[in-house]
């Protein structure tokens, strides 16, 4: 089937998408919320009894965890309403209320947008949780029904890998290149150029590999990506499979993900009855074939030579490179990974028209820690942390001041409170010696020993280390170990100058980014800390307590 | 390897190597020391250990020159501060978890661990040290594993995954420590170990050995292929398992061939001495090998050893060998290869020695054994039958210019007891010697054999088959002791064959010159002085009577040395050699076999025989090198795989015929193996040879 024909069949199936009378009432969650099935059904039962011409429909995640279900209600006529912690009572309220009659309740709404303000609801652009975030991979999440391919499609979907099939894959790289888009998975590197290695490799098998592998335990980048809106990342998996000349694709996710790896497994199943997927996709002359493959997840898995390990079904340990896995990866074949974020962004840019020349310059972030609302949102390069903790987090969920702020995942820096105005981007936290890294913020607060903190994120570390790099296994241990002497009272004068030293060589002595990256932790908290060191070594007691 | 050659400078040095090697590798073939552990020249490199690590000029950083391609117009440093400072932090860390006392390591001394430490002068650690209390893992066949002194190098994993195509082996983490294990720490047999000990060949440290009674005090190659060195003529008994295993009988025969004529016949009868030893042995049961050989030498369709084997110039010296037994035929075999001119003495009237005349044909089929004196003959080596050598000086003078005296044990002794000279009194070796001639022989319905040994239950057993009512067999020996071999022993009980051991025997009873019974008494213990002279010491007040009707003696034989025969002799007639050059009391004159040994096995009578061949062959003025190539010399198969249940595969049956068939006849009593149960049998094989194979590293001292 080419994309017209999908069209008209998606407009067939899905005829409420188009009609102009129907309200769409949106709800989302995430798939371990207890009562979003409750709500949906709720919201129906209500329509259906009294017969309006309206439609409940069941969304994903928009990262708002907290306040989820989050309901969006498109009535003809009126600007678009989001409210916020629907139960199945106010569902039923709603109905009535709102779809029925004309009271849009304020008092559950948290905004409005498209169209003339209402009494009582402000603005999105009133409120900093959306007027901060420019969502480009999440652009569907917790609008459309992730287990409805046409819903997908109706909003665009697909039409990424039409133009690209069109375009051929030289000028597709191309493009890639101008948008600027660089891997989200923590790299950095820019994603067209990788395409281009890829492909210029002379080899009969390629692959590409999405890594939905949420390595980092804070992070939800992955899972909400594929519950909510997994064919955005499929969609990217086959542009960037047709750009490199690949017919096979691996999504690998993490295996506790049931909820994600059965969404993706019913979207995949959605786009085989659609041509999307197998031989001749389009009507063209690409095949292609994807497989799920379930990883378990360890900080390390989130290397891209640890993934092809495990892909070959090896122990999930990264090795040296070169040689470069787009040169020589899964089997020795040129094998393209992906962050599953780059490859919502990758679909994205495709889809937009091709006269706009569009920038990649969203994060994914997820907010974690000591912080009120542990939020996952996508905002434009350049917001600061400070805005994003403040605005969005809406501060500490304890009450108590924010003592440092660790950026980029459990290898990333601390930060220290009035440090936090560095902007979002690769260029300034690379600055800072930081990481990017997986994007998320997470919140120390209030009084506690700064030395057991980053004993206890070393211990951590010391844990998913593989074991294969001396330095690396052997340096998180010791560092762990002097710390745990320093934090009881039992460390020595040159201590710190050890722990220095053992960073450094872990630095440039490790194999992969988990041990090149692991001391930022520790160096980062001695130097905002220093003093709490010292008092420690020297006095042998916690300042703190 | 590409032919390509890469030309590059290391410390000042300008050095060539192929492309396509690391850095490392072409400063480790130059002979420049750089120090690595992870690093091992049969194994894929992973940079995981930083102790190879180098400055290569306009590259940033210090690279792994393991994992670095060696370029062309590279500068490389091995050494400098910089290095020095990161080498030294990467030993201190990988000792800090290591335990400090080398000296009461078995590996002390030959660890490259403890070899490192000294070239980097690292003693005083200024990084904290630790005891990882890991217990010790003494549970598994073969190998004891030390995680404490694990420093995760990895050699192992890439060993048994890589070289060996097993991949048994891991990172295990257990608790904070990283070491290197099997999957749930599965026991070695149940996680589908192959016993290859190329991990154990690779490990730096002491963490993976051999189980220390297994190799102390032994030569290496001894201690770790012991069935090729318990093997009294050193056949080499993994090599010709492969062939089997590769279905190339032809070629395992001829492995065979390459250091014994007898391939068949030991198929049959050897004692098996390889089978003791057998590593497999310690993992679940030896491989039978002397099933597999007898199956490979009667496979043996294409005769590939024959072309190979022999096929000297003619020397112009004639050598004379004095008995046609498995040390004399041997003899015989190797100096007639080497060219000289050979002629065998047979005082019987059928070549084969003890072989012919001792061995009942329901345990060496005579067609096996006539086809492989045929094979010698073939070759050259003239037998001359009914003919009895009185003299050696005789020999010499008719223009022999070397002898060998291989006369055996033919003369089988008596106790000296009362009663010893009734009729019906037989001595074993005749009596089975009339038995292999063909000649008619008198037993009564009750015999009693007197021995405990392989002759003692050759003569039962075909006392047996001639139709005696009852067999008992009494011997000196408790029956632990009893020296002959166990499928003797039970093939013997289940025809039928009562055996009586720890007695001692004190008189023959006769009533109107007729037997009717031994006195025994009971043996308490039993030693034996330096003489070999038995020491008995037996129970009071335990007399008895044994009744039969005839009583054979197989106490034990000697050589029958003519009166002027002309050689020294020592204790019971065995013929004195010099046991450097085999040489007897007279010049140009060797002797071989049980002549020499005592009675004792085929096996260690060809092993006998070759050195009195080699040492001839020397005197001879030829340079003593009997060895020759038979089967094709190749490189085994390094990637052994992955076997479901390896160490669990049965040993195969021995099957022979049922008893109450065999007992009627002299027909074979052996079951051959078919086909599929040789290659499944020697598939058992833990294929030991391979580990010797693996690239020993060089320690520092040796560059």
């Amino acid at each position: 089937m080419n994309l017209e024909q999908i069209h008209a069949s998606v407009k067939q199936e899905c005829d409420y998408l188009d009609d102009k009378d129907c309200i769409k009432v949106r709800i989302g969650a995430s798939a371990d919320n207890p009562v979003h099935t409750e709500v949906v059904s709720r919201f129906q039962q209500e329509i259906d009894k009294h017969g309006i011409k309206a439609r409940a429909i069941a969304a994903g995640s928009r990262g708002l965890y907290d306040i989820e279900p989050v309901t969006l209600i498109e009535k003809p006529g009126k600007p678009a309403i989001l409210y916020h912690n629907n139960s199945p009572e106010t569902a039923v309220e709603l109905v009535n209320d709102y779809l029925l009659k004309d009271n849009a309740r304020s008092d559950l709404a948290l905004c409005s947008f498209g169209g003339e303000k209402l009494d009582g609801i402000p603005d999105i652009s009133g409120i900093p949780l959306f007027s901060l975030q420019n969502r480009i991979a999440l652009r569907n999440c917790g609008y459309i029904d992730p287990d409805n391919t046409n819903e997908y499609i109706a909003c665009g979907g697909y039409g990424g890998l039409s133009r690209v099939l069109q375009i051929g894959c030289e000028k597709a790289i191309e493009e890639l290149g101008k948008s600027g888009l660089r891997g989200r998975g923590g790299g950095g590197f820019s994603t067209a150029e990788k395409w281009r290695i890829c492909h210029d490799t002379e080899s009969g098998d390629k692959y590409v590999v999405c890594d939905a592998v949420d390595a980092d335990p804070d992070a939800r980048t992955a899972r909400l990506l594929i519950e909510s809106d997994p064919h955005s990342v499929i969609e990217g998996l086959l542009i960037s499979a047709y750009a490199i000349g690949a017919c096979h694709g691996f999504v690998c996710i993490n295996s506790d993900y049931t909820a994600a790896i059965q969404r993706l497994g019913m979207a995949l199943e959605q786009m085989r009855d659609y041509g999307l997927l197998g031989d001749n996709i389009l009507d063209s002359d690409f095949n292609c074939n994807i497989e799920i493959i379930e990883v378990e997840s360890s900080l390390v898995s989130g290397e891209e030579t640890a993934l092809i390990r495990s892909l070959e079904n090896k122990q999930a340990m990264p090795y040296l490179r070169p040689p470069y896995p787009a040169v020589s990866g899964y089997n020795g074949n040129p094998t393209l990974v992906n962050n599953a974020e780059t490859l919502a962004n990758v679909s994205a840019i495709f889809q937009s028209d091709a006269a706009l020349s569009s920038t990649a310059d969203t994060k994914i972030i997820t907010l974690a820690g000591d912080i009120a609302h542990k939020y996952t949102v996508e905002v434009p390069f350049g917001t600061t942390l400070r805005s994003i903790v403040t605005d969005i987090g809406g501060g500490t969920s304890s009450g108590k001041d924010i003592k440092a702020v660790q950026f980029g995942g459990p290898t990333g820096r601390f930060l220290a409170v009035h440090s936090l105005d560095i902007p979002v981007s690769y260029e300034s936290t690379n600055e800072v010696g930081g990481i990017m890294g997986s994007g998320t913020i997470k919140v120390f607060a209030g009084e506690f020993c700064t030395v057991e903190m980053a004993r206890d994120l070393m211990n951590y570390l010391q844990a998913e280390s593989c074991g294969k790099c001396v330095f690396c296994r052997e340096g998180t241990y010791q560092i762990s170990d002097i710390l745990n002497d320093i934090a009881g009272g039992k460390g020595r004068p040159e201590d710190l100058e050890m722990i220095t030293e053992i960073c450094e060589g872990m630095k440039s002595g490790s194999i992969c980014g988990l041990g090149r990256t692991a001391p930022n932790p520790v160096l980062s908290s001695i130097k905002l800390f220093r003093d709490d060191y010292e008092v420690h070594i020297k006095e042998k007691k916690c300042p703190k307590k | 390897m590409s032919e390509e050659i890469i030309k590059l400078n290391i410390d000042g040095r300008d050095v060539e190597t192929q492309k396509g090697k690391s850095v490392l590798e072409a400063a480790l073939d130059a002979g420049i020391y750089v120090p690595h552990l992870c690093h091992h020249p049969d194994l894929p490199s992973i940079g995981a250990c930083r102790l190879c690590i180098v400055e290569i000029e306009g590259i940033e950083g210090l690279q792994s020159s393991c994992v670095t391609p060696a370029e062309n117009g590279m500068t490389v440093s091995t050494k400098s501060e910089e290095i020095d400072r990161w080498r030294l932090l990467a030993m201190e860390l990988m000792l800090a978890g290591h335990p400090a006392d080398c000296g009461s390591c078995d590996k002390y001394l030959n660890c490259e661990l403890q070899s490192l430490k000294q070239y980097l002068g690292c003693e005083e650690l200024s990084v904290r040290r630790r005891s990882k209390l890991l217990p010790i893992n003494n549970d598994n066949p073969l190998f004891v594993h030390d995680p404490n002194k694990c420093v995760a190098c990895g050699r192992c994993v890439r060993a048994c995954g890589e070289l060996r195509g097993v991949g048994i082996l891991y990172y295990v983490k257990n608790g904070r420590e990283t070491m290197t294990g099997t999957a749930s720490d599965l026991p070695l047999t149940e996680a589908g170990c192959r016993f290859c000990g190329a991990c154990a060949e690779v490990c730096p440290t002491g963490a993976i050995q051999d189980k220390e009674e297994l190799v102390k005090g032994k030569n290496r190659r001894n201690a770790l292929i012991p069935c090729r060195y318990a093997c009294p003529a050193e056949i080499d008994v993994p090599r010709y398992i492969r062939f089997i295993r590769e279905k190339d009988y032809s070629a395992a025969a001829a492995v065979i061939r390459e250091k014994a004529p007898f391939p068949g016949v030991l198929g049959y009868v050897c004692d098996r001495p390889c089978e003791e030893v057998c590593r497999r042995g310690e993992v679940n049961e030896a491989i039978s090998i002397r099933e597999l050989k007898r199956f490979a030498a009667e496979h043996d369709i294409n005769r590939a050893w024959e072309d190979n084997s022999g096929n000297k110039n003619s020397t112009g010296k004639k050598a004379a060998i004095i008995g046609s037994g498995p040390a004399g035929l041997t003899a015989a075999y190797y100096l007639n290869n080497k060219g000289h001119a050979v002629t065998v003495f047979e005082s019987a009237p059928f070549a084969g020695g003890m072989m012919r005349a001792g061995i009942p044909e329901y345990r060496l089929p005579r067609k096996v054994l006539e086809s492989e004196i045929q094979d010698i003959i073939k070759k050259g080596v003239a037998i001359k039958t009914d003919t009895r050598v009185e003299s050696v000086d005789a020999l010499l003078e008719e223009g022999f210019d070397a002898v060998v005296a291989a006369i055996g044990t033919h003369k089988g002794q008596k106790l000296n007891i009362p009663g010893a000279d009734s009729p019906g009194v037989l001595i074993g070796i005749d009596f089975l010697k009339d038995i292999n001639l063909g000649n008619k022989v008198d037993i009564g319905e009750r015999i009693i054999v007197l021995g405990g040994g392989n002759v003692a239950f050759d003569c039962a057993r075909a006392a047996r088959r001639l139709g005696a009512g009852e067999v008992y067999l009494a011997c000196l020996e408790s029956r632990e002791e009893m020296p002959a071999t166990s499928d003797e022993i039970r093939q013997g009980e289940e025809e039928g064959i009562a055996v009586h051991p720890a007695r001692s025997f004190t008189g023959i009873i006769t009533e109107n010159d007729r037997i009717t019974g031994v006195e025994c008494t009971r043996v308490a213990s039993l030693s034996f002085d330096e003489d070999k002279k038995p020491c008995i010491e037996i129970e009071a007040n335990s007399g008895h009577v044994l009744e039969a009707d005839t009583v054979i003696f197989a106490i034990g034989q000697c050589p029958e040395i003519p009166p002027d025969f002309g050689l020294d002799t020592k204790t019971n007639n065995l013929i004195e050699i010099d046991s450097f050059s085999f040489s007897t009391s007279k010049e140009g004159v060797f002797a071989a076999g049980d002549a020499v040994n005592g009675t004792s096995s085929v096996i260690k009578a060809i092993a006998s025989g070759r050195k009195a061949a080699v040492a001839a062959d020397r005197y001879l003025e030829g340079n003593g090198i009997i060895d020759e190539k038979l089967a094709a010399v190749s490189e085994p198969e390094k990637c052994i795989g992955f076997q479901e249940g390896f160490a669990f595969m049965k040993r195969c049956e021995e099957s022979c015929v049922p008893p109450e068939e065999r007992v009627t006849n002299f027909e074979k009593v052996v079951r051959d193996m078919d086909e599929k149960t040789a290659t499944e049998e020697s598939e058992r094989c833990l294929q030991c040879d391979l580990r010797l194979k693996i690239t020993s590293v060089k320690f520092w001292g040796n560059y």
